[in-house]
Order: C-alpha cells, then structure tokens, then sequence
C-alpha cells in the first residue's frame, strides 16, 4: 500500500509499504477515505519534535472504513464508518476514566520515554508518543478500536467529519480551558487550522470578541469571516495593540496555537493577559523553553492549561454540534489533493500563505 | 536504584560482639561515673563509644584495617523500591501476581518461571544482556493474602536475591498501589542495571490487568528503515527535557 513516511527533516516521502496486520485482540484495521496534515504534523516535518525514525509513517487525522476487527472489538465491524481520535488510549487507566484521554497510561509502548510519565500513543507522531505507524496510508492499524473510533451518521460528510479526530476537539478543548463568561475578550495567536477552530469555538462557548493574531493574510481573512478582529504581527505591536482593544486590561484569556514554532509567543501572552487570566496552550511544545517569564505569570495570578487533546472527550459533543449545523468544520480546507502528492502537501502547509489546511485522499 | 554501601559501613560488627561490646560499654561508663579525676572521665567517655559501637553496629577502627565481624549475606548489595498504580481492586491485583504463569508474560528478561517439587518453590530462567543465561530456585517466605508476597533465592543460587511486593488500597478508590523491593548481589549481573527493567515491566503488569492487552508497535507497517539508530530514543528525549532553546529559535532535533 501507499503511504507517507518521515525521511528527515523537511523530507517526506510517499513509499510502498507492507499492509497493516491486527497486532492485538483489541486491534482493528480501516481502510482510509480521507486524511489530513496537520500543523502539528509541521513540527516533525521541520525537525522540532525529537525521537523521529526513518520509514515511520506520519499522519492522525484520518477517518474511513473498517475492514477487519479484532476479536475484542465487539462495537465495530466491517464496513463501519468511523472517525479515529489521534491519540491513542485504553479506555481502563485512572486517565481514560476521567476523561483525560490523552494521558493514558497504557498505550505507550516506550514507557521509559520522558522520565516515565509518558503521553498516550498518537498515531504517526514520534517514539515519545509510541512510535505508532500514522494515517496518511491506504491502510491503517487501529489499537484499541473498541474504545477509540466514533461511527459517523450518513448525513455527515467525511469532509465535515474529519476533523474531529484532532484539530477541532484542539481548538475547542482550547477554548473550553478559557472558563469563558459572558463579556470575555479571547485572543488567539496563530490562524492555523486549531487556530481557527479555536476562534470559532470562543464564540460557540460565549466569548465576546476574539482577537486573532497571525502575519499570513489569507489566515487573518479566515478568522475575520468567523467574526475575529485580526492583528497582524508584522505590522504592528501585539503588546500595545491588545492593550488599547481591551481598554487597558488585557485579553481575558489567551490561546497558543503557535506552539515550538513560535516559543516567543508564550512570553508576549504572559505579557498581556490580564490579572487573573487563562493560558490555554492546545500548540505542541517540547524540551524547556529559555526565559520563561514565571515570575510575570506568578505575580498576575495566571492559570496555564496545556497538553495534548483528550479528543475522546470531545469528539460526540461535537459531532452533535456539526449535526445540528453550528458549525462546518470543512471551512477550514484550502486544499485537497490525492496521497500520492502528500509531500507536495506538506511543502504548500509550510509555506503557510494561501494554505490553511490540505486533506488527502487515497 | 540504592547500592546499599553505607549498610557495610554501618554494619561491621556481628551480633554477638555487638552485646558484648554494649556490655563492657556499659560497665566501662558506669565504672567512669563512680571514679574521680580524669580517668573517670577517660572511662566514661571510652564506655560511651564502646555502647555506640555496639548499637549501631559499626566500628571506625574495623572500617579502617578493612575487618568485618558481620554476617556476609546481609553485608552489600543493590536495592531497588519501585512502584506502581493499578487501576482494579486489590484481590485482583494479588490473585494475578500469585500465579507465577502470569508473571512471565510481563517481565521481559525472564525467559520462564515455573513451580518445582515444593509448592513454595519457583524455578526461575534470566537472560541478561549478552543472551547469557542465569538460574535460581526461589522460595516463598512469607506471604498474606492479598497484602504481601516475599521470597528469596535459596543458598547457593547463582543469582542471590531476595524480595517482596506490597500491595494497598490507593486513597479515594483509584486502584491498588503496588510497591516492590528488591535486594540481590551486585556480582550476578555483571554490572547491568535491572532498575529500567523493572520499571517497565510494572508498567507492562499494569497494560496486562488493565487494558487486556500490551501495547503494541512490533510487525506494524513501516517504509523503507535504517538498521536501529545509534541512539535508544528516551537519550533523544531525555536529551531534548534537559537542554533548553532560546525562546526567540525554534529548536531542530533533526539535522
């Protein structure tokens, strides 16, 4: 089968690869109709999240058809139509059980990997999160697929359905970790796809504004027709500039959805969220960052909510959210090309201007 | 990981001269309190130290010529206390561990364990890094149901060992918290450090009783690899948790 494996740093290669195989009882295998890259998936491609291998095969955001289950499976079979969350868990540990998804204990097959308190599994995105074979394939191996996978109702597209498996459940989970109230001015840096999820979800959950800080012009256009005041970076001082949107205060809450690419981001948050403000972070960080301003967040009594999605949690909520038509997720695409162009893909998502979102089809 | 060395320096003098030397400490200090003038005082103190040798167990003047009146066996050795919490009832937990058959299937270096003649005896096969194989018989000391297991090697194992496993309720019903310590001589594993293996097999026994299943990544599909890379990936990681990159660059782990 055709699939898009990681080569080295900016160097994706579309290779033939053996069909997957089910590897446990709780294994099932889907056939894929639609898979997406994802600004996350950028960090690997440029060489910013450690433990990469050659030949491992990238992508988590993909949906499609189940062709083979496990004998453990018993809520799936073949022929199902379902969206797979991008990490990988149990549905056992104390983690699974309290919704915190994205922290299985279980489903890391490198528990040695990060002083021991790993991350669950995630398909596709490195030996620190499990070294899992990803989605940009024609065949993918689903652990856990009685707890994971989510059956997808007929009137949903795969095009609308897609993006609950990682970048929609980001955004909002991002949003939801802003305790927004009535009156509140969110800002959100970076107008990527979680960006925009993000913005979108503020005002879903109530915010009053949502200022959206980015320099690709074509990202700014997309977050204004959400309804978002866009400050772009490049041309003016995001410090001062949120001060004098919000009267002196600072925004309410504030969203990296920058992550590693942007460390620089962080600071200026700290910076301008008000006394007693969020920091949601749904952006991927790795390793320690210099001069991090604790002593500023400190002082303004900050909360700082990071880490990966528990895209479990959210993605039946959501979905009843794009049924009942709140919102369709399939805004966010700019491009749609065949997997055999995934790096071309991958080239385009880089190059940021223009491109907010390239889904795949095999 | 502990290398219990201080407990050869503290514990130098055997049990029979240790009362001994409490005694004519004694006898010493009481002798000095009686008598006047600096003798009494040399006598006191000399009783003093004598008492202090015997309690602790540890002479300076042994340390110094390199002398130990001490039982070998519980001379030196390596400690390892690790832990895990398990998600499931206590019993379950116990009932799992009990069954040496099941013990196998997580711990990885262990090539088998299996009952002997005695009931309370196990035979175990370890395969250390170089594929060298090592053997012992262990026997079962104490036990208490769902509470406690503690065993050992029995005289002139190759490998000498001993061990125990605790296991209690986690506060506020959130599963079963299994505390394991392990004692055995440095000498058996030719310098190799179990302490990675055991903490990954207690994570591995925990994916065995909670999810069914281990977590699996070997015979998945994969394009074309190099052979293993140089570098294990927790040095990758571990490496990357400890250098910090300037907030203004974006960090490159790939070049």
């Amino acid at each position: 089968m055709k699939a898009i494996c990681w080569y080295g740093k900016r160097d994706v290669r579309v290779e033939d690869v053996p069909e997957p195989k089910l590897l446990t009882k709780r294994d099932a295998i889907l056939k894929t109709t639609l898979t997406a890259i994802c600004g996350s998936d950028l960090h690997l491609y440029r060489g910013e999240i450690p433990s990469m291998k050659e030949g491992d095969i990238l992508g988590h955001e993909f949906m499609g058809e189940i062709v083979e289950v496990g004998t453990e499976v018993p809520n799936l079979k073949k022929g199902d139509r379902v969206v797979v969350p991008c990490c990988i868990s149990c549905g056992n540990c104390f983690f699974c059980q309290n919704g915190m998804t994205a922290l299985c204990d279980n489903s890391n097959p490198n528990p040695q990997i990060a002083h021991g308190s790993v991350p669950a599994g995630m398909f596709g995105y490195s030996h620190l999160f499990g070294g899992y074979a990803g989605g940009q394939a024609q065949y993918v191996r689903v652990p856990f697929a009685d707890f994971g996978p989510m059956k997808i109702p007929d009137s949903v597209s795969d095009e609308q359905a897609l993006f609950l498996t990682d970048i929609f459940p980001t955004g909002y989970m991002a949003a939801e970790n802003c305790n927004i109230r009535p009156g509140d001015v969110i800002a959100v840096w970076g107008c990527g796809p979680v960006g925009q999820f993000a913005i979108r979800s503020a005002f879903l959950l109530g915010a009053e504004r949502v200022i959206a800080i980015d320099n690709v012009p074509s990202r700014l256009e997309l977050a204004t027709a959400a309804g978002a005041e866009p400050l772009d970076f490049s041309r003016t001082d995001v410090a001062e500039q949120l001060m004098q949107l919000t009267g002196g205060r600072g925004p309410d809450a504030c969203i990296d959805a920058a992550g590693i690419t942007a460390p620089d981001v962080l600071r200026q948050a700290i910076r301008t969220c008000r006394k007693g403000g969020i920091i949601a972070i749904p952006g991927a960080y790795a390793g320690p960052v210099d001069k991090f301003p604790l002593g500023t967040a400190f002082t303004k009594g900050l909360t700082l909510k990071t880490g990966p999605t528990n895209v479990h949690t959210w993605m039946k909520p959501l979905l009843e959210r794009i049924e009942k038509g709140e919102i369709d997720p399939s805004f966010v695409i700019s491009h749609r090309l065949p997997l055999g162009d995934g790096p071309k893909g991958y080239d385009l998502f880089d190059g940021r201007d223009g491109c907010t979102k390239v889904v795949l089809r095999p | 990981m502990q290398i219990i060395r201080h407990r050869y320096q503290r514990n130098n003098i055997g049990k029979v001269e240790r009362v001994a030397s409490v005694l004519a400490g004694a006898l010493l200090f009481a002798r000095g309190i009686r008598t006047r003038g600096w003798l009494g005082t040399g006598s006191a103190l000399m009783g003093i130290a004598f008492m202090r040798r015997g309690i602790t167990g540890f002479c300076y003047t042994y340390q110094a010529l390199g002398i130990s009146s001490a039982d070998a066996r519980s001379a030196s050795g390596i400690r390892i206390n690790e832990a895990v919490t398990i998600n499931l009832p206590r019993e379950q937990v116990y009932r799992f561990w009990r069954d040496l058959s099941n013990l196998s299937s997580v711990i990885q270096r262990v090539e088998s364990v299996g009952p002997v003649s005695s009931a309370n005896r196990s035979h175990w096969i370890l395969k250390s890094a170089d594929e060298k194989r090592m053997e012992w018989d262990s026997e079962l000391i104490n036990e208490k149901e769902n509470e406690l297991i503690a065993w050992r090697s029995i005289a002139g194992s190759e490998i000498c060992n001993a061990g125990s496993v605790l296991f209690k309720d986690a506060a506020g019903e959130r599963g079963t918290e299994v505390k394991l310590e392990l004692w055995y001589r440095p000498a058996a594993l030719d310098g190799e450090d179990p302490t990675e293996w055991i903490r990954q097999d207690l994570k591995r026994l925990k994916a065995r009783l909670e999810a069914g299943v281990l977590p699996q990544t070997e015979g998945q599909s994969a394009g074309a690899q190099k052979p293993e890379d140089e570098q294990s990936h927790s040095d990758v990681v571990a490496k990357a948790s400890e250098e910090s990159f300037p907030a203004s660059d974006s960090p490159s782990y790939v070049h």
